[in-house]
């Protein structure tokens, strides 16, 4: 299976997305969008906690410690009221750009 | 703003923060299958950027070096503490004199200075300062333009107690004055209209000095009576100390006639009050002075013999900064001269830093290899400039804040500047630190990271600025005091040393100018037959006195005086043409030399009629020059009228005596009261006036000198320590040329080849740049165009003394230079 490389900009945008339907810890964020893209898209960690980082600190994020299922403590990431708008900005200027995008290669 | 909030909430739990991520991270390794746990990358890079990510990561690097230049300075005492005394010369000279301007400034405001006018009597060639009674009651009821007029007397001569009667100074203003000037009461309260009514008790604030001083700080004063003048008089308030109070009791001057006895200020229309005014919202001084031209025709039409038709009342600012008024152009030049200073401290600590710099310049390549970028080199070094400015600064401060003690113990009167900067010093400061570093710092930091090898001025822009900085302070010091120590061997052109004045004040205990007149003669009377006094001559104004008279003719100010016939042999004046006065003489007058040279350029001044006044007095006499109203004048335009009888009630008496005109003065005072009890008679001599004012010219004497010292010394030790890094940095060259048998004279010359250029074009910089100064400043200020030219003399033993100074810092290290052991120098290194 090929591996794809993230699209530069898109990764707070999919962890966002991600955590829309639930709280998640740093692990299961990148597994679940690994899960999501059938494994073609493969988050690395050195961008990962980075961007939650900057997403703590721009408070669309905010961080939880909890037991997993493992009974280990993990900190969970949960979406904010402000992180939902930014999800929503987000989206729709990515759908602009892909639209865009894809009309150049259809006429190019 | 929550985000500013979350980065400060994250600066304060980082710790917790970072450990909690990396445990976080451990986690998501371990869930990692083991092949794919290698592309985690490392933690702690991870961590340190989300460092980057929540901004704080300047903190962390600030902190490293300051760290780092903490230990830098701590490890060369040597060059720290020449740093310091150099930074601290340079920025603390400047602050003291910033200090006390701020100081003087803000003890002479009063609120919304803009509004505050001084009220003067102006006419085509007359100006007069100040105001009678009667004619400030006539403005105060009519005048539109003004909100308040506040009238204050000069300050009287009284005795305080009963027994042995001690003197006193009363001043005596409107109740307004206290308000419109912000005094407010120390304890107490501050006297009102009501204070002012004729038929209230007369009340009286007294000074916080005086309080302490001859009260012994009594807290139950407030409400008790004190006696002056032999009067009752109840103290209400006290008023707190500042340097321009110096009165020790002020009184309602409506109520003067209460303590003195026999006055008739409130209704003499020759009344000399000084009158400011605040104006009424919206008017300009200019429309002021227009409605009190009216209003003075009106009174003209009543007292057409007090006051002329076609005068009117200026409205002068009275805290206004007038770019051409001395004062100004003093403080103006004195801030630029301390400036230089400061830059001559920046331009030697920046030699300094770079001659030390090249001997680390080893450490800096190490760590330029090692991978550090040469901006964070560079900030690394600046941020032990900006360590070593702080440093500098609060030293500054310090030595500021000492001087300043000095000063307030040298002039002794008891008023403190506040020792502890406000804010606006502390700000300045800072700032001046800053930019401070910045000079010094910035370029040798730049000039080190440089990868192009010997490239780069900044060390020969630093030391031809020191050096041209320093030679110009130097030279203009010199100057200064060449020409101040003239001032104090000029010659007033009369015998001073022998004079006296008496001042009896009658006019203020209501003597009318007959009885006057008869005082006086008693008076000459009884003084001439003391043995000491030789010859007396009643004069209006005192000599060297504090009341002036002056006529302004083509841009020139001539000093006048009322004179009796004895004056001219008095005062030690030779009459060198015409006659001297008569009894009985009018609408004639006597000048100086200088100032029928000035008046009548060419011609000759006898029989002609000064220029001012076409109805004005004649030309009978001319004396040599003398300058009898003012001290230091070298070119005194002064002319003198015949004593009138109306002058009388404000004569003074002025006496020449034998030998020390100080024994003779309680006798005199003794005299003068013991023909009228109810007088309280000053006795000053002419010496002692002398001596006040050479004191004054002692003190700028010593601020001048001091600038010049630390001028030189900062040069010596910027160039003692430059030579000293090179010899010490070029000792195995040196070794090596003496081993190849260079002589001591060549090694020599080789090391100080590179200084030689920028030396001498700082050093004609600052020679040229010096005598420039010293002309600007003499064609500037008035206050100091008295001050005769250029002095050669002074000039070149400036030169010469600079030049050996220089000399004497570059030859010490150059002496260990040529000491060097070649064998000892080789094996180094």
């Amino acid at each position: 299976m090929p591996k794809a490389e993230l699209v530069p900009g898109t990764l707070i945008l999919l962890v966002l997305r991600v955590l829309q339907s639930g709280p998640l810890h740093g692990y299961a964020i990148a597994q679940r969008i690994g899960q999501l893209s059938s494994d073609i898209l493969q988050v690395e960690e050195g961008s990962l906690y980075p961007a939650l980082q900057k997403m703590l600190l721009k408070g669309w994020v905010k961080a939880e410690w909890e037991l997993s299922e493992t009974k280990r403590r993990v900190r969970s990431y949960r979406l904010t009221a402000a992180g939902r708008k930014q999800l929503e900005a987000e989206l729709a200027n990515y759908d602009q750009v892909n639209r865009a995008i894809k009309s150049v290669l259809k006429l190019a | 703003m929550t985000e500013l909030f979350r980065r400060l909430w994250y600066l304060l739990n980082r710790r917790r923060l970072e450990r909690e991520m990396a445990d976080e991270m451990q986690f998501h390794r371990e869930q990692l299958p083991l092949a794919r746990r290698a592309d985690f990358g490392s933690s702690l890079r991870l961590i340190e950027d989300s460092r980057d990510i929540w901004g704080w990561t300047w903190l962390d690097r600030l902190t490293q070096d300051l760290t780092y230049g903490a230990r830098v300075l701590r490890r060369s005492p040597a060059f720290t503490l020449t740093a310091l005394l150099v930074l601290g010369l340079g920025i603390g000279v400047p602050l003291t004199a910033f200090r006390q301007v701020l100081y003087d400034l803000q003890a002479n405001t009063a609120p919304d200075p803009a509004t505050l006018v001084q009220l003067t009597r102006r006419a085509p060639g007359l100006h007069i300062t100040v105001l009678s009674y009667p004619a400030l009651e006539f403005y105060i009821a009519n005048a539109r333009s003004f909100r308040e007029i506040v009238a204050l007397s000069p300050p009287h001569q009284a005795t305080f107690g009963t027994a042995a009667a001690e003197p006193v100074r009363i001043l005596f203003a409107t109740a307004n004055y206290f308000p419109e000037f912000a005094i407010g009461p120390a304890r107490g309260r501050i006297l009102t209209p009501a204070d002012e009514r004729a038929d209230s008790e007369p009340a009286a604030m007294i000074a916080e000095s005086f309080w302490q001083r001859r009260l012994a700080g009594d807290p139950a004063i407030l409400g008790q009576i004190l006696t002056l003048n032999g009067k009752p008089v109840r103290v209400v308030g006290i008023v707190p100390r500042t340097a321009r109070l110096t009165a020790d009791v002020w009184m309602p001057l409506s109520r003067q006639p209460a303590v003195v006895e026999g006055s008739t200020l409130l209704t003499d229309w020759s009344g000399a009050l000084d009158v400011y005014a605040r104006l009424a919202p919206g008017v300009s001084p200019k429309a002021a002075e227009q409605e009190t031209r009216a209003l003075s025709l009106r009174l003209h039409d009543l007292r057409p013999r007090d006051v002329r038709h076609d005068e009117y009342l200026e409205a002068r600012p009275v805290l206004q900064f007038d770019p051409n008024s001395s004062e100004f152009q003093i403080v103006l030049t004195a801030a630029v001269l301390v400036m230089i200073l400061l830059v001559a401290a920046c331009a030697n600590l920046g030699i300094l830093v770079l001659a030390r710099g090249v001997a680390r310049e080893r450490e800096i390549r190490t760590r330029m290899a090692l991978g550090a970028a040469r901006s964070r080199v560079v900030r690394q070094l600046f941020t032990e400039s900006l360590l070593l400015a702080a440093l500098s600064a609060a030293a500054a401060l310090a030595l500021s804040s000492i001087v300043l003690k000095i000063i307030q113990l040298q002039r002794d009167s008891g008023i403190a500047p506040n020792l502890f900067p406000g804010w606006i010093v502390l700000a300045a400061t800072a700032a001046v630190a800053v930019i401070a570093a910045l000079v010094f710092g910035l370029p040798p930091a730049l000039r080190l990271t440089s990868l192009t090898p010997r490239g780069g001025r900044a060390r020969t822009i630093f030391l031809g600025a020191q050096v041209a900085a320093s030679c110009l302070l130097l030279v203009v010091s010199t100057l200064l005091i060449a020409s101040l120590q003239r001032l104090r061997t000029i010659d007033p052109g009369f015998d001073y040393q022998h004079l006296v004045w008496i001042s009896p004040g009658l006019k203020a205990h209501g003597y009318n100018a007959a009885a006057a007149q008869s005082y006086m003669a008693l008076l000459r009377t009884r003084a001439a037959a003391l043995p000491a006094v030789k010859s007396s001559s009643a004069v209006w104004l005192a000599p060297w006195g504090d009341s002036h008279m002056g006529t302004g003719w083509s841009g020139r100010v001539f000093a006048g005086n009322h004179v009796d016939p004895d004056f001219v042999a008095t005062a030690g004046l030779h009459l060198l043409r015409g006659r001297n006065f008569r009894p009985g003489d009018d609408a004639v007058t006597i000048l100086t030399e200088a100032s029928a040279r000035q008046l009548f350029p060419g011609q000759d001044a006898l029989g002609k009629i000064v220029p001012w006044d076409p109805h004005g007095p004649v030309v009978i006499g001319i004396v040599s020059n003398a300058s009898t109203t003012a001290i230091g004048a070298t070119d005194p335009l002064e002319y003198y009228l015949p004593a009138s009888r109306a002058d009388a009630p404000e004569s003074f008496l002025l006496l020449r005596v034998a030998g020390n005109p100080r024994d003779g003065l309680r006798l005199l005072q003794d005299t003068a009261r013991a023909l009228d009890l109810r007088l309280q008679p000053v006795v000053h001599s002419l010496t002692d006036a002398y001596d006040r004012e050479l004191e004054k010219i002692s003190r700028a004497l010593a601020v001048i000198t001091l600038l010049g010292t630390v001028a030189v010394l900062l040069s010596a030790i910027g160039l003692a320590g430059l030579a000293g890094y090179t010899v010490a940095q070029r000792t195995h060259e040196i070794g090596l040329r003496m081993a190849l048998g260079a002589r001591a004279g060549q090694i020599v010359r080789a090391i100080l080849a590179p200084m030689t250029r920028p030396v001498a074009v700082g050093f004609l910089c600052g020679a040229i740049g010096g005598t420039a100064a010293v002309k600007i400043l003499r064609s500037g200020i008035a206050g100091i165009s008295g001050l005769t030219g250029f002095d050669p003399l002074a000039y070149l033993a400036a030169l010469v003394f600079f030049l050996t100074i220089v000399a004497l810092a570059i030859l010490a290290p150059a002496r260990r230079a040529i000491r060097v052991d070649p064998a000892k120098a080789l094996q180094h290194d």
